[in-house]
């Protein structure tokens, strides 16, 4: 049975070693099929990538160690987590500047997958990292929501 | 857009929410499923581990809020007051909210609250519902309705069993359902492209 204080959720790391004791926490966006629909929520905190751009974002971070320039790299990583995650130009502070954070694109859905006071996965978290309640909460969700493109966002708890 | 997919339907595959069969518009009408973590709500309780930033917010502006159900009696009650305190209509301003507004703000919280952030390109201020583990659109039409707001009552038995399922997943979950206005996002979505930025 599942302690009160859990918050493993759905999350199965790929190890039982922790890489280190930084936390991470997995978040599900359903992405909507057009933007004229659903709610515009803040990047998770401290976001590594996710399951469907991280292969592009490493290969970008391979190029910024091989001599590219940041703010290359910079909008490179902009670019990759266009169709997600776009610069924040929506939410500001009543002073009038705008959260650094970058925004989603309209959503249907977002949700906390798990959260880990440890982490345990290197890369990010992807479909076949989730128990199997997990994958079929996550099946579930691309039924309920078709023409809906799904991501899993890995974040780490600093 | 919204109407050229005709998608209610088509964006969510269940029916979930039984909306009212008599509709006095077309000025539409959604439904968010929340999934609030109580302890944050709560505040209570702090020397367990609570992961950091495990939760998310939704902002939409006030003139869309309809009724949160864990907050709804509170809210007619306050706005009835309101009413009989100033004797006059609903119209009446305070302090830039309407009465209706107003009861919303003063007996949202925990649950929902006026939020200092704002948007370039609403001038009405933006509620937050802070602490959530997460939100889903359960329903939405293109009807709207006279004085009608989504409680699990309203919801079929698919939103019966989804409900049941989220309630499950994380710890101390404390589900909401929030009805707005619109079809249309919470907020536009501002692109750097339509700034002076860009």
């Amino acid at each position: 049975m599942r302690r009160d204080e859990s918050y493993d959720g759905f999350l199965n790391p790929p190890g039982e070693c922790r890489i280190s004791d930084e936390g991470e926490r997995v978040w599900l966006f359903v992405r909507a099929p057009t933007d004229a629909v659903g709610a515009i929520v803040m990047e998770p905190y401290d976001m590594t990538s996710t399951d469907r751009t991280y292969d592009a974002e490493r290969a970008a971070y391979d190029e910024l160690v091989n001599g590219l320039s940041f703010e290359e790299y910079r909008c490179e990583i902009e670019r990759i987590r266009e169709p997600l995650f776009v610069p924040n130009r929506t939410y500001r502070s009543d002073y009038g500047f705008f959260y650094d954070e970058m925004v989603s694109r309209p959503v249907l859905a977002v949700f906390l997958m798990g959260a880990l006071e440890k982490r345990y996965h290197e890369q990010v978290y992807t479909y076949d990292d989730l128990t199997d309640d997990g994958k079929a909460f996550y099946d579930f969700i691309k039924t309920l929501y078709p023409g809906s493109e799904l991501y899993l966002a890995t974040a780490l708890e600093t | 857009m919204l109407q050229e997919m005709d998608a209610p339907m088509q964006l969510i595959s269940k029916r979930m929410v039984e909306f009212p069969r008599q509709c006095v518009g077309r000025e539409g009408t959604q439904v968010w499923m929340l999934a609030y973590a109580e302890r944050l709500l709560l505040d209570s309780r702090i020397d367990e581990y609570i992961p950091l930033d495990i939760t998310t917010q939704l902002l939409f502006p006030i003139d869309r809020f309809i009724g949160l159900d864990l907050t709804y009696q509170q809210h007619q009650k306050r706005y009835t007051e309101l009413l009989k305190s100033v004797e006059t209509e609903p119209m009446l301003r305070t302090n830039y909210l309407t009465a209706y507004e107003l009861a919303a703000v003063d007996t949202g919280r925990p649950y929902l609250d006026i939020s200092t952030i704002e948007h370039p390109q609403l001038t009405r201020p933006l509620m937050i519902v802070p602490h959530l583990y997460g939100a889903f659109l359960i329903g939405i039409t293109h009807d709207s309705y006279s004085d009608w707001h989504c409680t699990t009552r309203d919801l079929t038995d698919d939103g019966q069993a989804f409900y049941k399922r989220v309630k499950r997943i994380l710890p101390s979950t404390v589900l909401g359902l929030l009805t707005l206005r619109g079809t249309e996002p919470l907020v536009p979505l501002v692109l750097k492209s339509d700034t002076d930025d860009a």
